[in-house]
């Protein structure tokens, strides 16, 4: 595989990408309003628990429920982005150029999963930085003695916002090669993508009270992301993009 | 590797008894053996749903067939471990221009350039040069979404040939474009061919293939006809000759038919007739007329159109299609 064609066409779907305003407003515009939420629900934790209407106790899992909130950035804009990628091309016509190119089948599945999981992955990121950071502030300046989740619950997180990414980009990509116009790509892409989320809410919703119990749902969130991954890249052929079927 | 193969084969494609079917539907392309040759522009020609891109969807390894094989330049398109000099070789142009519309033309070119191993001086040299023949390289910074179809269509061009390849496959390559844009593609075609490339394309329009090509082939899904369009009209209708007569009329019909042509008619004070064998036929058919007191105007060829030979050979399997 070589890796000037895989950034090659990641560079490129950036570059489209930066020109579609209403897509860039979407992706903007989820993140953004889920940060804030994030932010607004740490500050009104912080001061519940001022006011005495919250225990100390109580809080980890208060905040943690407002920062579950946040994985749906990996979740929606890795599907957004992942679902667009491959279908795209093939209304837009290009797809057979871009076929009759030098390039291998997995040189392009990696170089069209780039782009989703550098903005569902990345905006996650930040987002819990923001958000961590927030809460930091809140909390300090309220001279309360709880300590905002640290550093495991931040890599916690960071696991999941990833795991969540990865699996979303490749379930988009599949959908979306094997789509032929853009709606069903997203349609179906989110019909695989959202209970998934709801699955690790549902099994994330506990934390942090266990970390072994976050262990066992990681090791399964990371079987079902390799099983997606391998599936993905089985499937991703450039005649049954083209045509398809094979 | 950039430019492909630049070997002395003299077959560029050879296809052998290539089938290509789709699931629950019949054969969209059935038993295709046909060799092309360097150095020629060859056409496809065909009805709507013939197999026209399929075929060069074969050619170009794009697709792979469900039946048979395709050699280009001598490699197997089934050998997946050699698809980058197979694409390295071909330059191929789809039916829709299919370009990046919210990227520059430049940048289209400079990403399709980079996939075929480029470097970014050779992209810019190539784009410069190519553009500025098509006289668009001072609108290379512009959006494509901006260009006429004219316009997407030449950069799809140039895009094609970027890499140098020996050879180009054009589908339906002046489709569309208004009669300016068409001759300035048709012209580039011929000038490529004069640089040793060999061309191939799929058309509709058969007065381009005519034009154009040195050899077509006719496809109904599967082979109908494969020849230069001077052989196919010579295969498909006798000699066709126009006598005009200062004072035609039905003797000379008579006359006609008395020295062996088996079609004659009169159109105006043209006498039309089918000489299957004219090099002995005209010049008694001369002297007879000239006999009986016929006073000739001129002699001249009925030249047959590469229309005429391809909807005889679709009519003679059942119907001009659709």
């Amino acid at each position: 595989m070589r890796m000037g064609r895989v950034w090659e066409v990641a560079l490129k779907d950036f570059a489209e990408l930066s020109t579609n305003k209403a897509a860039l407003f979407g992706l903007i515009f989820i993140p953004a309003l889920l940060t804030l939420l994030g932010v607004a629900s740490t500050y009104m934790v912080t001061r519940e628990i001022s006011l005495g209407h919250l225990s100390a106790a109580q809080a980890p899992a208060a905040i943690y429920a407002s920062l579950l909130l946040l994985l749906l950035i990996p979740t929606t804009n890795s599907t957004v982005v992942g679902s667009m990628s491959v279908v795209l091309e093939k209304t837009g016509r290009t797809l057979e150029p871009l076929l009759a190119t030098p390039i291998r089948d997995r040189e392009l599945l990696w170089g069209k999963a780039v782009p989703p999981l550098a903005i569902g992955v990345g905006g996650a990121y930040l987002a819990f930085g923001i958000v961590f950071l927030a809460g930091d502030i809140f909390l300090a300046s309220a001279h309360l003695p709880i300590e905002f989740p640290g550093g495991m619950g931040l890599f916690a997180m960071l696991v999941l916002a990833t795991l969540l990414g990865i699996l979303s980009t490749f379930v988009s990509l599949l959908i979306s090669s094997r789509s032929k116009e853009l709606r069903t790509a997203q349609w179906f892409s989110f019909i695989v993508a959202l209970p998934v989320f709801g699955g690790v809410i549902a099994a994330f919703a506990i934390l942090p009270h266990s970390w072994v119990d976050y262990s066992v749902a990681v090791a399964v969130l990371v079987a079902l992301t390799a099983v997606i991954i391998w599936w993905t890249t089985d499937r991703f052929e450039r005649v049954t993009i083209l045509l398809g079927s094979p | 590797m950039a430019g492909g193969i630049q070997a002395p084969y003299r077959d560029v494609i050879v296809a052998t008894e290539l089938t290509r079917s789709y699931r629950g539907a019949p054969p969209a392309v059935e038993r295709l053996s046909l060799t092309i040759r360097q150095g020629e522009i060859f056409a496809l020609l065909g009805p709507n749903g013939a197999g026209k891109t399929t075929t060069l969807r074969m050619l170009s390894a794009l697709i792979q067939p469900t039946g048979g094989h395709v050699e280009v330049l001598g490699i197997d398109t089934r050998d997946p471990h050699r698809i980058d000099e197979i694409h390295n070789s071909l330059g191929i142009l789809p039916e829709v221009a299919g370009l990046y519309e919210s990227l520059t033309a430049y940048r289209n070119l400079q990403f399709f350039g980079r996939l075929h191993g480029l470097s970014d001086s050779t992209i810019y040299e190539r784009s410069r040069d190519l553009l500025s023949s098509f006289e668009i390289w001072e609108r290379r910074d512009e959006k494509v979404e901006t260009f006429s179809k004219g316009m997407k269509q030449k950069v799809a061009v140039v895009r094609a040939m970027l890499h140098d390849p020996p050879c180009l496959i054009l589908d339906e390559p002046v489709s569309g474009l208004d009669p300016e844009a068409a001759k300035t593609l048709r012209d580039f075609i011929l000038d490529q061919r004069r640089q040793g490339k060999t061309i191939v394309l799929s058309t509709h329009n058969l007065d381009d293939a005519d034009r154009l090509s040195d050899r077509v082939a006719i496809l109904r899904s599967r082979l109908l006809a494969l020849d230069t369009p001077a052989r196919l009209k010579e295969r498909l209708f006798d000699r066709v000759v126009a006598v005009e007569l200062a004072r035609p009329d039905a003797g000379a019909v008579e006359i006609a038919r008395a020295a062996g042509a088996q079609g004659a008619q009169l159109e105006g004070r043209r006498l039309i007739l089918d000489l299957p064998d004219a090099e002995t036929t005209l010049p008694e058919l001369n002297a007879r007329l000239v006999y009986a007191g016929y006073r000739i105007v001129y002699v001249q060829p009925v030249v047959r159109t590469l229309e005429e030979v391809y909807l005889k050979l679709l009519e003679s399997e059942g119907g001009a299609g659709g």
